[in-house]
C-alpha cells in the first residue's frame, strides 16, 4: 500500500512536469471545457429570462453559479480518453506497463492527477475573470464545502473506475470506442452536464435516477453551490460509496482474465 | 484547364475512396457516434423546448436547420479540410511536403484535395436528414429563393473556414507546433450549435470575425428561415472573397519562404 501511494505520488510528479511542458495543448482542452459552459450557460440564462426569472428553480444568477463551478468540477473528474487507451493497446506501448509490478490503474491514476494540478492554475484565474463578468448567485455553506472535498475524490475515483471497467474489454476487441461514445452519450444529459437536473422532465429524471452519472458530477457540483440539505449529502456518499465498490470489485474481477487473454500488439 | 482540373479531383476522391473501402466497419462505427451526436443535439433542443416556445425569436424547426447545417458544416471540415491541413503539418515537419511541391500541378491545390475522409462524410448525410426533415416541417415558408441564397451563403461560410485553416496551416512554414491553433477552432466551433445571436456582442464578434461559426453556420440557417438581411448576404460574400485572396496569397508568400526539411 505504502509502496503504491509512492509509485503514484512519483506519477503525478512526472506528469506534472510533463504537462507543464505541454501547456498550450493542456490549455485547448481547457478552452474547449469554457466553451461548452458557456454555451449551456448563455441557453439557460437566456430561457430563464424569457420566462420571467427562473427554470427548474435556478435563476439567471444562479444558472451563472452553476456553469462556473460546473467548469472546476468537470476539470476534476473527467478521466483519461477512451482514445488513449485503445491507441496504446494498438500500438503496443500498454506491453511495458503491464511488465511493471505495480498495477496500471495507478500509474495512469498519478499521471491524471499531475495534469490536473497544472491545468488548475488557469482554470482558476479564469473562473475569478468569469465570475466578474457573469455575477452568479450561490451559496457558500460551511458543512457543504467541507463535504465537496471527499465528494470530488469519490466522484473522480468513481469515473475513473467505470471507465476502467469499460476499458478492459478493450483487451478482447480493440474498439473499445464505440462503447465510451454511447457512454458520453447518456451521461450528457444524466449528469448534470447539459443542465441542472432540476431542469430535466420527468422521464429523463427517472433515467438519470437509475444511473451512476450524477453521483459522478451533479452531486459535488450542487454541493459547492451549497443546494443540498445534509440528508441529501449523506446520501449522495451512500450512492458513490456503492457504485464505486460495485465497480471496482467488476475491475478486479475482468482485469485477471482480460490479462491472461491479452495478446501483445506489436511489441 | 478547368476539366483537368476536375479529372485530378476525381482521381484524388477516387484513391481516397478506395483507400477507405478497406475498412468498411469503420463506416458503422462513424455512423453510429454520428446518430449518437445527433441524439444529444435533438436531446438539448428538447430539453430547452421543453421549457420555452422560442428561443430568442427561434422556433423548434428553425433551431433544427441550424443543428442541420451545423452538422453538414461540421462533417464537411472533418471529412475534406482537417485531413488535408493536417497533412500539410505532418509534411512540413517531417520532410514530405517537398514531393507534392515538386509536382507540375497548382500546389495549393494539391495540398487542399489530396486526402479524403470519405466515412467522415457520414455527417453530410445525417445533416441533410436533418435540413431535409425541417425544411419540410418549415414548409411553404422555403421558397427557391431562400434555397438560392442558402447555397451561396453556406458556400461562402465553406470557403472562409477553408482559408481560416489554410492560413493556419501555412503559418506553419514558421511555426512547426501550430495544431493547437486547430484545436482552438474545434473548441469555439461547437458554439455554432446555437444561433449566434444568443451570446454576448464580445463572443459574438470571436465567432464572426476570429472563428467565422456566424457565417458559416448562423448566416446559412437564417437564409432559410427568411432572416438573412441583404446586408449580411453581402458582407459573407465580400469576406469570403477576401479571405479565399488573403489566403491565398499567404500560401504563396509561405512557399517563397519555405526552404523544405529534407532539402
Amino acid at each position: 500500500m505504502k509502496r503504491t501511494l509512492k509509485i503514484l505520488i512519483a506519477e503525478t510528479k512526472i506528469s506534472m512536469m510533463a504537462s507543464f511542458q505541454y501547456r498550450v495543448q493542456e490549455g485547448m482542452a481547457l478552452l474547449g471545457l469554457l466553451v461548452e459552459a458557456l454555451i449551456y450557460l448563455v441557453v439557460w440564462t437566456t430561457i430563464a429570462r424569457a420566462k420571467g426569472g427562473t427554470v427548474g428553480g435556478y435563476t439567471e444568477g444562479e444558472f451563472a453559479g452553476y456553469f462556473i463551478a460546473w467548469t472546476f468540477v468537470r476539470h476534476m473528474t473527467t478521466g483519461w480518453s477512451p482514445w488513449w487507451m485503445e491507441m496504446r493497446i494498438r500500438r503496443g506501448e500498454f506491453n511495458t506497463l503491464l511488465l511493471r509490478p505495480i498495477h496500471p490503474y495507478f500509474v495512469d491514476m498519478g499521471r491524471m492527477m499531475g495534469m490536473k494540478t497544472i491545468a488548475m492554475m488557469t482554470l482558476i484565474p479564469t473562473i475569478f475573470i468569469l465570475t466578474l463578468i457573469f455575477k452568479p448567485e450561490f451559496a457558500l455553506i460551511p458543512w457543504s464545502l467541507a463535504a465537496l472535498l471527499p465528494a470530488l475524490v469519490l466522484a473522480f475515483m468513481m469515473r475513473y473506475t467505470l471507465m476502467y471497467a469499460l476499458a478492459v474489454t478493450a483487451f478482447w476487441t480493440t474498439r473499445v470506442t464505440a462503447l465510451f461514445e454511447l457512454w458520453f452519450a447518456v451521461e450528457f444529459f444524466t449528469s448534470g452536464r447539459v443542465a441542472p437536473l432540476s431542469v430535466l422532465p420527468e422521464w429523463a429524471l427517472n433515467i438519470a435516477n437509475i444511473l451512476p452519472f450524477q453521483w459522478m458530477f451533479a452531486f459535488p457540483l450542487e454541493l459547492l453551490l451549497g443546494r443540498l440539505s445534509p440528508q441529501e449529502a449523506l446520501y449522495g456518499f451512500l450512492m458513490q460509496g456503492l457504485w464505486l465498490t460495485g465497480t471496482a470489485i467488476v475491475v478486479r474481477v475482468v482485469w485477471r482474465s482480460a490479462v491472461k487473454q491479452y495478446a501483445a500488439v506489436g511489441g | 484547364m478547368m476539366l483537368r482540373l476536375f479529372r485530378l479531383i476525381w482521381t484524388f476522391i477516387r484513391l481516397s475512396a478506395l483507400n477507405e473501402l478497406q475498412y468498411r466497419a469503420n463506416f458503422f462505427m462513424q455512423f453510429f457516434s454520428s446518430l449518437l451526436i445527433l441524439a444529444n443535439g435533438l436531446i438539448g433542443l428538447a430539453l430547452v423546448f421543453y421549457h420555452t416556445e422560442s428561443l430568442a425569436g427561434w422556433e423548434p424547426m428553425e433551431l433544427l436547420v441550424v443543428v442541420g447545417v451545423y452538422t453538414i458544416i461540421g462533417g464537411l471540415i472533418r471529412a475534406i479540410i482537417q485531413p488535408n491541413m493536417w497533412r500539410i503539418l505532418e509534411g512540413v515537419h517531417q520532410g514530405t511536403l517537398d514531393f507534392t511541391l515538386t509536382k507540375p500541378e497548382d500546389s495549393q491545390l494539391l495540398v487542399s484535395m489530396a486526402n479524403f475522409e470519405l466515412w467522415k462524410l457520414v455527417d453530410l448525410i445525417i445533416g441533410l436528414g436533418v435540413l431535409g426533415y425541417a425544411v419540410v416541417k418549415l414548409g411553404a415558408r422555403v421558397g427557391l429563393a431562400e434555397a438560392l441564397i442558402f447555397a451561396l451563403v453556406l458556400l461562402c461560410g465553406g470557403l472562409m473556414v477553408y482559408s481560416l485553416w489554410l492560413a493556419i496551416a501555412t503559418t506553419s512554414f514558421w511555426v512547426v507546433r501550430i495544431w493547437s491553433l486547430f484545436e482552438f477552432f474545434d473548441a469555439m466551433y461547437q458554439a455554432g450549435r446555437w444561433p449566434v445571436g444568443i451570446y454576448p456582442s464580445w463572443l459574438r464578434m470571436i465567432l464572426t470575425f476570429l472563428v467565422p461559426v456566424a457565417f458559416a453556420v448562423t448566416a446559412p440557417a437564417e437564409a432559410l428561415t427568411a432572416r438573412l438581411n441583404t446586408q449580411t448576404l453581402f458582407l459573407a460574400i465580400f469576406v469570403a472573397a477576401l479571405t479565399l485572396v488573403a489566403s491565398r496569397m499567404f500560401w504563396k508568400y509561405g512557399l517563397k519562404n519555405y526552404t523544405g526539411a529534407s532539402a
